[in-house]
């Protein structure tokens, strides 16, 4: 029956058409485009649908049933970093997975008697007190890689990214006066530590304490206690204050907590530095690097951040309920609900989380991605 | 051997012949291995392609050839950054034609085995997707909606997020 109706179409069409034999020939692929789009093979669907975002995938699979089960077959959902938890003492570790809700353990003894200083790219540096040693550790393989003594007398120290990648770099900052920063840099393979100071050239005398990194494109980006950002080129070694004024809190500025509230990410080649001093509203500054100037954001478009003290991580594609969202590294009601804030919803889910973030077990807190897949942890808590 | 020089003859399905150097024909995987078969000397016969695309694919094919030509001539001096930018942008250019035509380019890409060509249409229709809402891409395709109202109501709140207009 349809068949009939198709070639009935295509005969008025070409019937009402002039004998110019061009005309005819453009009639006769527009009827047959009625047809093309739904006859598209699957495999040429699919590498069509594959280049699509998790939202736009979505929609498409919406289309028709064929443009499901296609949608379905290429959607990617990006997977979530988990919360892991050090303690002080002790070797037992916990990781809160975010999207399950679900908490695990596992014991590390290669961890006892060391601090946590930074995650990235599925693997954790940490400080061993006792032998003032700075050693990269992976939790999902439990591989150790060794690194060249140093003292480290300061809160920060970073890399940039996995050591098992090439140019791997470690960087450390520390404040010394106002006016000098003393930077220490290693590189995977290298014998030891190097260690040069820069003259720190802030427009005054401030607190010029650093204790937030983050390397991206190649730098290595530090914001002070103030809202100051440095730039270390590990490359050219040559280490930058930007001349951009810290940006403005407007509520609460004289919160106890405004100094620790902050949290500084990368997300889709800018630099984020997110203020939760407030209990009722989140605030995120992204850097204009040509303007000079933070711009104040009250979205994150739907990316969401992973925030803890000493690293924070965005990611894009997460599951539906976690878009447009900050998480924090706090977990509550037993291990089942961790603390977030959503820039839809505007509010903190549980209400107005105001948390001393400094305070808040800062060195045994961080959020790290676990390799696709990862079923290591068998023994839920 | 100085391939450049010498040319090859397809066939269309409306059987049109359409002459192409073999450094253009190198652009397709399937013409290549059909030439190792046949010879340069017959006629390949490409008969899945009608005549309006495979005009369409030959220009591809020939830019594309030039381009390779340049880049070999000086080294890749010539070409730079900018020359790659360029080909981008013709590439883009190229692709802006009726949806028809781009359909039909996408099959001609997967049948001729031309990788590059394929990448460049399928992303050219992605392009058309992003953004929109399922009614509006059913409309720029054409294509029928096949959900009972129950199935696309449970569609829509599975993933309420994805559907929420700004």
């Amino acid at each position: 029956m349809l068949r009939k109706r198709r070639r009935t179409t295509m005969k008025s069409l070409t019937g009402t058409v002039s004998n110019n034999g061009r005309t005819a020939i453009k009639v006769k692929n527009k009827a047959l485009e009625l047809q093309t789009w739904s006859d598209l093979p699957d495999e040429l669907l699919e590498l069509i649908l594959s280049r699509l975002t998790l939202a736009d995938n979505v929609r498409a699979s919406a289309v028709c049933k064929r443009w499901h089960a296609s949608a379905s077959a290429v959607r990617v959902v990006n997977q979530s970093p988990w919360l892991m938890c050090i303690p002080k003492f002790g070797s037992w570790c916990e990781f809160y997975d975010p999207v399950h809700r679900k908490t695990y353990s596992w014991e590390f003894t290669e961890l006892t008697g060391s601090r946590l200083c930074y995650a990235k790219d599925g693997w954790l540096l940490l400080y061993r007190y006792r032998s003032h040693r700075v050693f990269f550790f992976n939790p999902f393989t439990r591989e150790v890689i060794k690194l060249p003594r140093y003292e480290m007398t300061c809160q920060i120290i970073a890399f940039s990214c996995a050591p098992t990648s090439p140019g791997c770099v470690l960087f450390a900052v520390d404040h010394v006066t106002p006016l000098f920063v003393v930077i220490s840099t290693c590189h995977l393979g290298d014998s030891e530590w190097t260690t040069l100071s820069y003259r720190n050239r802030l427009p005054f005398v401030s607190s010029s304490i650093w204790n937030k990194v983050v390397f991206f494109n190649g730098l290595f980006y530090c914001l002070s206690l103030t809202g100051w950002i440095g730039v270390f080129d590990p490359v050219k070694r040559v280490w930058n204050v930007l001349a951009v004024p810290p940006p403005k809190c407007p509520e609460n500025v004289l919160a106890k907590n405004w100094r620790e509230g902050k949290f500084m990410t990368e997300h889709e080649g800018d630099i984020l530095v997110i203020y939760a001093c407030s209990s009722e509203k989140l605030i995120i500054f992204k850097l204009d690097q040509i303007k000079m100037e933070w711009e104040k954001m009250d979205t994150l478009e739907g990316a969401t951040v992973f925030a803890s003290f000493l690293s924070s991580h965005s990611k894009t594609d997460m599951p539906g309920i976690m878009r447009n969202s900050v998480y924090f590294p706090k977990v509550r009601f037993y291990g089942k609900r961790c603390i977030s804030y959503s820039f839809d919803d505007c509010r903190y889910y549980p209400r107005k989380q105001c948390h001393d973030w400094g305070g808040q077990k800062p060195f045994e807190n961080i959020w790290i991605e676990p390799p696709k897949n990862f079923s290591g942890f068998l023994d839920e808590s | 051997m100085a391939s450049s020089s010498k040319t090859i003859t397809v066939v269309s399905s409306d059987g049109d012949e359409f002459e192409m150097t073999m450094k253009a024909a190198e652009q397709s995987k399937l013409i290549t291995h059909m030439l190792d078969e046949f010879g340069v000397s017959d006629k390949v016969p490409l008969y899945n392609v009608n005549s309006e695309t495979m005009a369409k694919v030959m220009e591809y094919c020939k830019k594309h050839a030039d381009h390779e030509a340049a880049k070999e001539e000086d080294g890749g001096a010539a070409i730079g950054a900018g020359g790659e930018e360029e080909l981008k942008k013709w590439d883009d250019e190229f692709l802006k034609v009726e949806n028809g035509l781009l359909f039909n380019i996408i099959l001609a890409a997967n049948y001729l085995e031309i990788k590059s060509l394929l990448d460049s249409s399928c992303q050219a229709v992605a392009d058309m997707i992003k953004g929109k809402t399922p009614e509006q891409i059913r409309e720029i395709f054409n294509i029928k909606n096949d959900f009972t109202p129950e199935e696309e109501a449970k569609l829509r709140s599975e993933n309420e997020w994805a559907f929420q207009e700004d």
